[in-house]
């Protein structure tokens, strides 16, 4: 591969990530508004983002409804990819076809469906609706990843567990839920995520008292713009560097580690 | 003594789509302490056979006994046989010894005399040190001894074995075939050995079941299946072969296109059947001199010399019938392509199947 | 719509239906795709149904409200605004992203693991904070026009809340998602296939043209189709950086909902959306299968 593909990628990758930092000099700058490069520097936007219940408020609505979603989404996606991989029944292209569903439709449709839905059963505004619709949302996500690992699995460990004594329980609980942990955990982690991102539903179902934290930057941006959102920016930009750190760092150690001969 | 423990098929059949038979009709008794090996290329039922005796398959047809007990209505985990997998299926998220301790857990077997039991079985194939090693960590013949190691500590009345030397590469694999042997006479438990290899086959069995698309063709002694195969198909997938279409004659004489009468052991077949000879390419004698012709002598043209080291492949021919001629390379004589030579087989060794 | 697949189930009289009903329903596959189908039927599948509803029968029942779209001329700008847009989106991000996922495809390493790394940091992190990063790069005050006025151009351009800058952000925020897709593909691509093709006299570019291109092109239309679906859809960039007056079509859904309060528009809008979105799933199942799209 010539030297100047290389460098135009890195420079690609670069020009990929660089804008996004442009956040975090604006997070400790003075100006109240948009500008750049801000006339000075001070913490005044961080101690108002963590004091204010205007953005205090959402984080925790976030936190809690992408739990939420993720317990629902792993409850009723799991069992769904099990089904989808090990066996083949009636309909089952059908059943396919409705639990990808949800990321086929555009967003602002459901929306506009979830706001006239739930306001019929007195759900809108209520932290349960956004749940409920971010569940949706998020079980093709559990069932897409959880199904590329079940395929990938190896089903004569179970038959191993089974032939040396193991009922199905047992089988499950001792080999298949180890094996398949790291899955469980990404499909849960990428449930919890697709639900803390949502932005559009959110932005007409949370209403104020449930508002999430897309909804809170969203509006801010709409409004007057609250330099707070600069302190918000940053801290889920460093949120998702220390995660890919971690994962990076984790990654070494486990190379590092003395392969056997 | 206890009761004999066996394992005993009849007329098992097993059909995935209707009017398709995976396996057909297999009747099959295993005496105690026996090593049979199921023989046949890929897709001739021999691992759907396993399959269903380890329970993982169900019967369409037919019931299948353990120690004279029916066990078709028995769950995989009830039937106490051992197996060691294709590809070993360790489970990778526990060390050896937790593999080797999985069905002793499984059994609530207490853990000091699971502990020394895991011990034993590892020592048993030479693993002794490597109990605390992740599946990951250890070779392919290592996991291969785990393996057999986790199928054998609880004492089954029964060790499936499914092509499990398959991975291995040709000396350990040969390496592996002892130690098995050397196992399976220490501790005389039943085994049943699916291999697609009919050297191993060969070399390991007490007897070897041959199968071919769904059904047994054959059962016996590696030297019966391998002088006197029944069918022509077992004749050519168990060694090499020189397999030749004739028609009897009175005095077990018979005649091949081309060739002329050869002499056979088949003095028993009346005359004028359609019949196979079967002519093992390492029973012909080869001399470079030319032979005059007669029921046990013939002269082939040498059309390929192959040298496998300890013997000499000679690929001859005679009047549109290629010949294989198998000689210890100590016994070749000087020949080369092209050239005419001499040979001659004992009437004994040539093995005569009716159609 | 759970009770209906029992039903069907047990009508075909299969081996387990001899067993009786109780058997049926308990049987392994049911448990397990019973509920995540009821849960989708009643909180995915009934609002749909509603917005389908709604499009047909508010105000009034009947096609109005999709006769009005169809003859309005700035709803249809609105439409053939939104295509006109994906497609630029889709063909900028492409250009950018292929030669990210080639190198990291092929090169690995070091490189490899930075530019996986820069795209997996743009890919997880919040269209929010990016569309705000834009806001302040293409702002009043920002850094372009700050270097523009520096250089000379005065009065500068307005950046801000126009269509370029919706579309240039959009290319930017989906070049991720698109050097995944392709690299999904590429690191697939055996390595050999590039030395048979120089042992064979192909010289390093036209071996890329010949060998390496043709295989790499699943993950150029999964690249593709998926950011041209996103895009049709996208609602937050656009509202907050782009043109108020030229909208997108979601943008205009949501002008419907919030501003004008016309359910019955907004949801024959929305159908015309879902159906373009629909439509080149349909497509694209055929062709390729709707699973492979997202690995």
């Amino acid at each position: 591969m010539s030297r100047s593909t290389v460098i135009i990628a890195v420079i690609v990758a670069i020009l990929l990530a660089g804008p996004m930092f442009i956040v975090v000099p604006m997070s400790f700058s003075t100006a109240p508004s948009l500008e750049f490069p801000p006339p000075g520097y001070w913490l005044g936007y961080y101690r108002r983002f963590f004091s204010d219940p205007n953005w205090t408020g959402p984080v925790l609505n976030s936190f809690l409804i992408g739990l939420g979603t993720m317990v629902l989404a792993m409850l009723l996606g799991a069992p769904a990819s099990f089904a989808l991989v090990r066996y083949r029944f009636r309909l089952r292209a059908l059943f396919r076809l409705i639990v990808m569903m949800p990321l086929i439709v555009p967003h602002i449709v459901m929306a506009l469906g979830y706001y006239s839905y739930f306001g019929s059963l007195g759900l809108v505004q209520s932290m349960t609706g956004v749940i409920l619709a971010h569940a949706c949302l998020s079980i093709p996500v559990v069932v897409l990843t959880l199904t590329s690992a079940l395929v990938n699995f190896d089903r004569r460990l179970e038959n191993a567990a089974a032939n040396l004594g193991a009922r199905p329980l047992t089988t499950f609980r001792l080999v298949t839920f180890p094996i398949l942990r790291p899955a469980f955990f990404v499909a849960a982690l990428f449930a919890f995520i697709h639900s803390f991102d949502e932005a559009v539903i959110a932005i007409f179902i949370s209403g104020r008292d449930s508002a999430t934290l897309p909804r809170q930057m969203f509006n801010s941006f709409q409004m007057e713009a609250d330099p707070a959102i600069s302190a918000a920016s940053s801290l889920l930009l460093a949120a998702v560097l220390a995660a890919l750190g971690a994962q990076f760092a984790a990654r070494l150690v486990r190379k590092q580690r003395p392969a056997h001969s | 003594m206890e009761t004999a423990r066996s394992l005993s098929l009849k007329s098992v059949t097993k059909s995935y789509l209707p009017g398709q038979n995976a396996v057909e009709a297999i009747d099959l008794d295993v005496a105690p302490g026996e090593f049979i090996s199921f023989l046949g290329p890929s897709g001739s039922g021999k691992t759907t056979t396993l399959m269903m005796i380890a329970g993982f398959a169900r019967p369409t047809r037919g019931e299948i006994s353990i120690a004279g007990r029916q066990i078709d209505a028995v769950e995989p985990y009830d039937r106490n046989i051992g197996m060691v997998f294709q590809n070993y299926a360790l489970f990778p998220h526990m060390n050896a010894a937790q593999n080797v301790g999985f069905p002793l857990r499984m059994r609530g077997v207490a853990k000091v005399p699971a502990q020394a039991k895991v011990k034993a079985a590892l020592a048993m194939v030479g693993l002794a040190e490597y109990a605390g090693r992740a599946p990951a960590e250890l070779s392919g013949g290592q996991q291969q001894r785990v393996a057999l190691a986790r199928a054998l500590v609880f004492q089954p009345d029964l060790v499936l074995l499914d092509e499990p030397l398959g991975a291995l590469d040709k000396t350990l694999r040969e390496q592996m075939q002892m130690e098995l042997k050397r196992i399976h006479r220490e501790l005389g438990v039943t085994m049943v050995y699916v291999t697609h290899d009919q050297t191993e086959a060969m070399a390991m069995s007490d007897r070897i079941a041959v199968f071919n698309r769904g059904r047994i063709e054959q059962i016996g002694t590696p030297s019966e299946v391998y002088f006197t195969p029944k069918t022509r198909f077992v004749a050519s997938f168990v060694g090499d072969s020189n397999l030749l279409s004739g028609k009897t004659r009175e005095g077990g004489l018979v005649d091949v296109a081309g060739v002329g009468p050869i002499a056979t052991s088949a003095g028993h077949v009346p005359p004028g059947k359609d019949v196979s000879i079967l002519v093992r390419p390492e029973t012909i004698r080869i001399s470079s001199e030319r032979a005059e012709l007669s029921p046990w002598r013939n002269s082939i043209t040498v059309e390929e010399i192959v040298n496998y080291g300890d013997s000499v492949l000679v690929l001859g021919r005679k009047a549109g019938q290629e010949l294989r001629v198998r000689v210890p390379s100590m016994e070749m004589p000087d020949l080369r392509r092209g050239d005419e030579c001499g040979i001659e087989w004992a009437p004994t060794r040539i093995h005569v199947i009716e159609h | 719509m759970a009770l209906d697949l029992t039903l069907s189930r047990s009508a075909q009289g299969r081996a387990w239906s001899a067993a009786g009903w109780a058997s049926a329903l308990i049987r392994p596959p049911f448990l397990l795709y019973a509920p995540a189908s009821l849960f989708l039927a009643v909180f995915f599948l009934a609002p749909l149904g509603l917005v389908i509803w709604m499009s047909v029968s508010e105000p009034t029942v009947g096609f109005d409200n999709y006769a009005e779209f169809f003859a309005s001329k700035y709803d249809l700008n609105v439409l053939a605004r939104t295509f006109q847009t994906a497609l630029i989106v889709t063909i900028t991000s492409l250009v950018f992203a292929y030669p990210v996922a080639y190198v990291a495809a092929r090169k690995g390493g070091a490189v490899g693991s930075f530019l996986l790394g820069i795209v997996a940091l743009s890919f997880w992190t919040s269209f929010l904070v990016r569309t705000y990063a834009w806001m302040v790069i293409l702002g009043a005050r920002g850094p372009v026009v700050g270097l523009l006025v520096a250089l000379g151009v005065n009065p500068p351009p307005r950046l801000l809340f126009t269509t370029f800058a919706a579309t240039f952000a959009m290319a930017h925020m989906l070049v991720p998602f698109m050097v995944l897709a392709l690299y999904a593909v590429m690191k697939r691509i055996d390595e050999v296939y590039m030395r048979a093709a120089a042992s064979l006299g192909a010289r390093p570019l036209k071996a890329f043209l010949t060998v390496y291109l043709p295989q790499s092109l699943p993950g150029v239309l999964n690249g593709a189709t998926l950011v041209f679906i996103t895009c049709l859809g996208f609602y937050v960039t656009p509202t907050l950086i782009g043109s108020p007056q030229d909208k997108m079509i979601a943008g205009r859904i949501g002008q419907q909902i919030e501003q004008l309060l016309e359910f019955g528009a907004a949801s024959a809008t929305s159908m015309v959306l879902l159906a373009a979105a629909v439509a080149l799933f349909v497509i694209y199942d055929r062709l390729f299968g709707i699973e492979k799209m997202w690995r």
